[in-house]
């Protein structure tokens, strides 16, 4: 019957996720210090990624296991763009998510024979070449060259700065909030468009 | 438990000439799986040589470049993959009804 109640008033459903969500969200950056708000940040990172996972199996019944390769693609594009000319932080966001997604779709080739665990098993032995690759090539970290790396000592390294409105850890943390309720709407849009309604 | 026994005796065989170290022997079941691909998940033959073809693979890229040496890990998987994509599943386990 709830689902049914869900169902008829998505706009509540959505003032929801944003009222919970904000809440629990401000009442962490209120009270947390470093060490908890960076745990935190990263289980909304999580979330995000989980986000995808969840909408192939929900939708298509499709088990991908080389999700969290994929996180490291975005972070690797992402890197290599914001090192390569600098571009405020939305951009470099952008860059690693539309990089991600067109290596995404080169990697999503096998599912258009196969499924179920010979699916699950393509994408666990993807994920493992990624492994393999990143660990010979590394991140960029605003080295010369294509690569990006730097010496051994590792002194020159550069960090990715944080956008300009979210320097401390609490604003970061909320900023990292407000994307993944953003992607949650993205991924409730996608289920109600005709796109989305057709892969049930 | 016929699994276990199994696993038991590769990882006793392994490490007289392999250092057992918990990372390693997680990212060997990667290759193995790709083995097992090759033999579309159904064939106790068919893994064997899909084993000795990775192993195979993985020693010519050693043997290669060294930049190519360094990513051999990836080979097996490669090879699975192309496999997989020339051959198809056929009619074995999680084929495309």
């Amino acid at each position: 019957m709830s689902h049914q109640a869900g169902r008829k008033s998505p706009g509540g459903r959505a003032i929801a996720i944003v009222v919970v969500v904000g809440v629990v969200s401000g009442i962490i950056a209120l009270t947390c210090g470093g060490y908890w708000l960076s745990n935190f940040t990263q289980a909304y990172c999580m979330t995000l990624a989980v986000l995808g996972c969840a909408l192939l199996y929900g939708q298509l019944g499709l088990v991908s296991l080389s999700q969290w390769a994929l996180v490291g693609v975005g972070g690797w594009v992402s890197l290599r763009v914001y090192h390569y000319i600098h571009p405020p932080f939305f951009v470099t966001m952008l860059a690693g998510g539309v990089g991600t997604s067109v290596i995404g779709t080169i990697w999503g080739l096998p599912a258009l024979r196969m499924r179920g665990l010979y699916l699950a098993l393509v994408t666990l032995m993807l994920a493992g070449a990624f492994q393999t690759l990143v660990t010979v090539i590394s991140f960029p970290v605003g080295g010369p060259g294509f690569l990006g790396q730097v010496g051994p000592s590792g002194n020159d390294r550069i960090n990715m700065a944080r956008p300009v409105f979210a320097s401390s850890d609490s604003g970061y943390f909320l900023f990292v909030a407000a994307i993944t309720v953003l992607c949650i709407f993205l991924v409730e849009a996608h289920r109600r468009s005709k796109p989305g309604r057709a892969w049930r | 438990m016929i699994n276990g026994i199994f696993a038991g005796i590769a990882g006793i065989l392994l490490a007289n000439i392999n250092r057992l170290d918990a990372g390693t022997l997680t990212f060997l079941v990667i290759p193995a799986i790709a083995a097992a691909i090759m033999a579309r998940l159904s064939s106790l033959p068919g893994a064997f040589i899909g084993g000795i073809v990775c192993g195979q693979i993985e020693a010519l890229l050693i043997a290669s470049s060294p930049e190519i040496a360094n990513l051999r890990s990836a080979g097996p998987y490669i090879a699975a993959l192309i496999f997989l994509m020339i051959v198809g599943v056929g009619h074995g386990v999680g084929a495309r009804e």
